[in-house]
């Protein structure tokens, strides 16, 4: 299993390459949607992607409120 | 001009309706559709602030009306079938309902094969719910969907087939699908998506079916099969 380490970082660099950031430009704490630039429903695109990424299913209520890298690492990791 | 509590119940009464929507002051219309359990279902994003939002096949609007309260910037409701007064029923809720609300909402009958930028411009999110099986050319509908959603389409179908993996559509000749000619095509979650991803969707999510338990087919008994299984799924698809 990865470290949380791992998946926060797989995560920045899925969300950098699919919506053209470059990596070095986030950080762990970022607020991804102003970071990012998206919008609410970019945002659900990034969180299939990641579901799809790792092979877990993200209820509505565990990523509701979440907006940082690190916290949705968690959840995603909480799911491993 | 605002209409009086006893004039908005009286008018609401007159109306044959589809749509549950609250019109405030505890009067909500008397529709068939348990809209607000769909509401759910669909997983509408909550924050919909600065967005523009198409919902073709509105009928009475309550999807137009939860994404205006949601905070889109923009919501064009689109209809024909269901506002032209020959079957299903007319205008007349959709636009009782948006002056009840002091909604915003736009807007214009137009068949779905007739959308297209050039008509009525492009949206970021689209709400194609429960029409893609009254379509009978559901590929070209999608095209036609697809070319005007910006980022996002929510899609609500019938499916059928769930027993395959392959891409496939059952059709429904005269009222073979719960006495309805208005009902044309059950495709399975592969099928629907395969559909989405040719015309143009590069990621798409079955959200989910939304009978615990597939329903056995109701096909008239020249056609019967042994085992048909059919349900409601949510998709959502990004461009």
């Amino acid at each position: 299993m990865p470290t949380a380490e791992q998946t926060v970082n797989e995560i920045m660099q899925l969300a950098a390459n699919h919506f053209g950031v470059a990596r070095e430009q986030l950080t762990p704490d970022d607020d991804f949607f102003k970071k990012l630039g998206i919008d609410s429903l970019q945002a659900l695109e990034l969180l299939t992607r990641l579901e799809n990424h790792f092979g877990v299913e993200l209820p509505d209520y565990e990523v509701q409120g979440v907006s940082d890298f690190r916290t949705l690492a968690e959840r995603i990791q909480a799911r491993l | 001009m605002e209409l009086a509590n006893d004039d908005l119940t009286q008018a609401v009464n007159q109306i044959a309706w589809y749509h549950r929507i609250d019109l405030g002051n505890g009067l909500i219309t008397p529709g068939t559709d348990d809209s607000q359990d769909r509401l759910q279902k669909i997983a509408l994003p909550k924050d919909l602030r600065g967005l523009s939002v198409l919902d073709i096949g509105a009928w009475d609007g309550f999807f137009s009306f939860e994404a205006e309260r949601r905070g889109a910037k923009r919501v064009l409701a689109t209809d024909s079938y269901s506002w032209d007064g020959g079957g299903w029923g007319t205008q007349a809720g959709f636009q009782l309902a948006r002056r009840a609300l002091n909604s915003r909402v736009e807007d214009l009958k137009i068949d779905v094969l007739d959308l297209n930028p050039e008509r009525v411009g492009s949206f970021d999110l689209t709400l194609f719910l429960g029409v893609l099986y009254h379509m009978r050319h559901p590929l070209l509908a999608l095209e036609r969907v697809a070319s005007v959603t910006g980022k996002m389409l929510i899609l609500d179908t019938h499916v059928d087939l769930l027993d395959h993996a392959r891409p496939l559509m059952a059709f429904y000749p005269d009222r073979e699908l719960n006495n309805d000619p208005t009902n044309w095509w059950g495709p399975n979650p592969a099928a629907v998506e395969a559909m989405l991803q040719t015309v143009g969707f590069r990621e798409v999510k079955l959200v989910r079916l939304l009978l615990d338990q597939p329903q056995c087919g109701a096909r008239t008994d020249k056609h019967s099969l042994p085992v048909l299984t059919q349900d409601r799924a949510i998709f959502h698809a990004w461009r």
